[in-house]
């Protein structure tokens, strides 16, 4: 069953129009994952679902309850829509101990102190805290607070649970650990778990969906596979992955086949999305560095460049290869000496859009 | 309207704070259109009593003496207040650490005690004044006399100067500093070229707020202008009572009306400046501390003698006759002290009825009250807590006006508010009437600290809570007050400690059962009870020194 369902949120803050009729839904064991840039809005519509911030017009429903309806002018107050919050800043409680942050939850909802007490004892146990229940969130170290921050939002059993960029706090080899456990443990409690980030690595390996977010409207949605090997707009192609990016003129081929036309170079290959290339006009090609290969030797799809420089990168070598007026970057295992390479690029890895100048990556 | 974010609670209380501070304003503006006291029948609505008023040439006169004093106490102030912040934030003087809450002390004495102190140690017949009499012939002094009483009052309002000077030092990066003198300027023209423009707007603010302390100066005008002939607006509406005979209120409201039109605008220059000053201050890069100027061994003479002189000046001499007055019952020329010795002062104290309840008010004023205050200051700053209303705004512009009003005008508006309103006038006569007066008189100062601790509350703070299922209530009782509790606690000491140097609220209060020490005296100057004055006056500066020791003890921060 769906547990979470967003209908166009319209939400301005002052002068700017933040939100612009962002739509989804959301389901028990499943992770949504709130992919944009700073100022796309998605930490603006995560407060609109908790209920801190009020939208303008749009529905939002949480189990069987609207909690949020423009029209009917129903706005739930945060405390009353059950939902668990992990913040950015994790925001426990300074003078409450680990157990007293994770309880206040129960104690709100009328559990008696032993059964509440247990409970918190079973679950900081799960998480591997259990010996810290009587520390207070200074002593402990980011990754401890972390868990506590997501002890404390899930032991009352929300109907949803909202990550605001959980892992951007903690350092780059814990946040490799948490982003497995976490969805590991939402998955395992069958939650209906939402959360927002701007990192790409972090959404794709956390999340079942991706809602790509501009400017307050979703871009684009599906999961992290289709986000990143199939983008349905030059935004979504651009914003993922590390790219090559290339300008030139358009050529219309047989169907979907089109090629991009430059100063002594064509690169073939696919229209996949908005906006569409248009015949003899100006058009970009992305290609994802990795779908770059070098060769030796000519071969079908290969085109002749000359080597510029190798940038060495610790697990990998970076090419930096040209040819005329067209750059490329390629990455591979060996370093490459100067002089000329074969790099072989498949039609399919290169998406040309039409340019319509207004986007950036 | 958002359901659920306390609306009901947030109106109430700011309408009850609405009420507080502008019917006693309001009550002012109305008495100065009258043609006589409010209760009289025969007055009406008009202009007599302000071109009665504005026909006074010593209306005049004490106008301009009070910009007279006002500047020229700014004038004193000033330059002492910057050098002396300068000198402890910036050099290495000795023993600077110890001497930064020592510095402050003058402030937190109440300025009728001040007052008192210089009269009875360097009066023309003080204690000092004769030792130097006995030594050189002649006292090269004269206190009594408006010349006396600016120094002595820029002297007393130095630390109001080094508050913010010394904070702007502190805050300011030391990098800016310290590019400078990479540059190749030298330590002096550094502090010169650099420091004291940055701090330019500190020091204006300073200004701005000793201009508007000394408008609505009281005390010191009181005692030490008084006697000869030197008069200021405050005094000059206090005397109004005795000159006319008759309740002349109206005549009265007429001068504080002038006041509010002069210390109004000043107040609000203030908080455009501040905001202003912050701007400045969020410039530069991080705020690592510089390196302190080292003085030499000439210069550390001569900073310990300046800041020793001032010291001896403007605590120990005041303070130290008051002490010594307290246990004599005779002074004058030719008279040996050793054979006065005595602690009659403080056992008369003890007789009279009306002394006694004094001191048992005072100190359930400032400890009790205090207490209460803070909680009600805690409460008006909640309902303007996170507000997504104009509600904060307005609060903004409400506070501004009882700080325009000197004690002594907020205690004379309640006053006739407790005599207008006849469900209040049961209250006049109890200590109720006195305590909602401090309550005003104090709020801005309160509200000030309160907000200052709230804003150490990170909103996701309590966001987490409601998130979590609590509701606005529930999140300050659980989350936002333990969190700033001591904050609070600070604040109750701070404001124990004003309400109980607190002196000209309660002038026209006081009643029989209702009297509190500082108003006694003001009373009592007028019969000339000098020994009782002492004993009073040593006992204020005991309970201050407490309530200090206690606010230290606490970790409380002043922060305006």
């Amino acid at each position: 069953m769906t547990d979470l369902v967003v209908e166009s949120i319209h939400k301005t803050l002052g002068p700017v129009h933040v939100l612009k009729g962002a739509s989804f839904t959301a389901s028990k064991g499943m992770i949504v994952a709130l992919l944009g840039a700073s100022g796309s809005g998605k930490t603006t519509l995560l407060r609109c679902l908790a209920g801190l911030e009020v939208p303008e017009s749009g529905r939002i429903t949480i189990g069987d309850a609207p909690v949020f309806d423009g029209k009917a002018r129903i706005a739930v107050p945060p405390e009353k829509r059950n939902i668990g919050l992990v913040f950015q800043s994790y925001a426990l409680w300074p003078h409450k101990t680990v157990a007293e942050n994770v309880a206040f939850g129960l104690k709100l909802r009328g559990v008696a102190t032993a059964q509440a007490a247990q409970r918190v004892d079973a679950t900081l146990e799960k998480l591997g805290l259990g010996h810290l229940s009587e520390r207070y969130p200074f002593q402990l170290s980011g990754g401890q607070q972390q868990r506590v921050a997501i002890c404390r939002a899930l032991i009352y059993e929300p109907s949803v649970i909202l990550l605001d960029e959980p892992l951007s706090n903690l350092d780059a080899k814990l946040r490799e650990e948490a982003r497995f456990w976490i969805r590991k443990l939402i998955l395992d409690l069958k939650l209906c778990a939402v959360v927002v980030t701007h990192d790409q690595g972090e959404a794709l390996a956390m999340s079942d969906r991706i809602l790509l977010l501009k400017d307050g409207r979703i871009v684009q949605e599906g999961s992290p596979v289709d986000i990143y090997a199939r983008p349905a707009h030059r935004y979504t192609a651009e914003f993922l992955g590390m790219n090559n990016i290339v300008t030139g003129v358009a050529r219309s081929q047989t169907g979907r086949a089109w090629s991009l036309e430059g100063e002594g170079w064509t690169l073939p290959g696919t229209a996949v999305g908005e906006p569409e290339p248009r015949q003899g006009e100006k058009a970009v090609a992305i290609v994802r560095m990795e779908r770059v290969r070098t060769h030796n030797q000519p071969g079908p799809n290969r085109m002749q460049m000359t080597v510029d420089g190798s940038v060495y990168l610790g697990d990998r070598w970076e090419y930096r290869l040209i040819r005329g007026g067209l750059a490329l970057r390629a990455q591979g295992e060996e370093p490459i000496g100067t002089g000329s390479v074969w790099c072989e690029i498949k039609p399919e890895h290169v998406w040309i859009f039409g340019d319509d100048g207004a986007l950036a990556a | 309207m958002q359901r659920g974010e306390a609306v009901v609670f947030r109106g109430l209380a700011l309408a009850t704070l609405t009420v507080l501070v502008l019917a006693p304003v309001g009550l002012i503006v109305y008495q100065s259109l009258l043609s006589g006291p409010f209760f009289d029948k025969s007055a009406h609505i008009g202009l007599d009593a302000a071109s009665f008023v504005f026909s006074d040439p010593d209306f005049w006169k004490a106008l301009s003496t009070t910009t007279i004093f006002s500047l020229g106490m700014v004038a004193v102030a000033v330059p002492l207040g910057a050098a002396l912040a300068f000198v402890l934030t910036r050099t290495d003087l000795a023993g600077r650490h110890w001497l930064e809450p020592l510095v402050l002390t003058p402030m937190f004495l109440s300025a009728i005690v001040l007052g008192f102190g210089y009269t009875v140690s360097m009066g023309p017949s003080g204690f000092v004044s004769l030792g130097v009499k006995k030594l050189i012939g002649f006292v090269p002094w004269n206190i009594y006399g408006l010349p006396g009483l600016i120094i002595i009052a820029g002297l007393s309002h130095v630390p109001h100067v080094y508050l913010y000077a010394a904070s702007a030092m502190k805050n300011l990066p030391a990098d800016l500093e310290e590019a400078a003198r990479t540059t190749g300027a030298s330590v002096w023209r550094v502090a010169w070229h650099v420091t004291w423009p940055l701090i330019m707007p500190a020091l204006i603010f300073a200004t701005a707020l000793n201009v508007l302390l000394g408008f609505e100066a009281f005390g010191l005008p009181l005692i030490l202008g008084d006697p000869g002939g030197v008069l200021v607006l405050t005094t000059y509406i206090y005397k109004l009572t005795t000159l006319m005979g008759v309740p002349s209120y109206h005549l009265m409201a007429v001068v504080a009306v002038v006041l509010l039109a002069i210390t109004f605008p000043l107040v609000w220059i203030q908080r455009r400046l501040l905001a202003r000053a912050r701007r400045y201050a969020t410039i530069g890069g991080k705020g690592s501390r510089a390196t302190p100027i080292r003085l030499g061994q000439t210069l550390q003479l001569v900073g310990w003698s300046a800041i020793g002189l001032w010291l001896l000046v403007s605590v120990l001499l005041p303070i130290g006759g008051i002490a010594v007055r307290a246990f004599v019952d005779s002074w004058g020329e030719g008279v040996d002290l050793t054979q006065h010795l005595t602690l009659a002062n403080f056992h008369d104290l003890l007789q009279v009825a009306s002394l006694m309840r004094g001191l048992i008010n005072t100190v359930l004023i400032a400890v009790v009250g205090g207490a209460l205050a803070v909680a009600s200051y805690l409460v008006i700053a909640l309902a303007a807590h996170r507000s997504t209303s104009r509600i904060g705004g307005l609060l903004d512009y409400l506070v501004l006006l009882p700080r325009a009003l000197p004690g002594l005008v907020i205690g004379l508006a309640f006053f006739w508010v407790f005599l207008f309103v006849p469900i209040l006038q049961p209250l006049r006569p109890t200590l109720v009437s006195i305590w909602i007066a401090y309550l005003i008189v104090g709020l801005s100062y309160g509200l000030r600290l309160i907000q200052a601790t709230l804003l150490q509350v990170a909103p996701e703070l309590e966001e987490s809570a409601r998130v979590t299922g609590a509701s606005i209530y529930r999140t300050w009782s659980s989350v936002v007050v333990p969190i700033i509790q001591p904050g609070l606690v600070g604040a109750w000491a701070l404001i124990m400690i004003t309400f109980l140097k607190e002196y000209a609220t309660g002038v026209y209060l006081m009643a029989n059962g209702t009297e509190v020490i500082g108003s006694l005296i003001v009373s009592l100057l007028a019969t000339g009870a000098l020994d009782t004055i002492a004993a009073l006056s040593l006992i204020s500066v005991v309970l201050t020194t407490i309530g200090m020791a206690l606010a230290m003890r606490l970790g409380a921060r002043r922060y305006d």
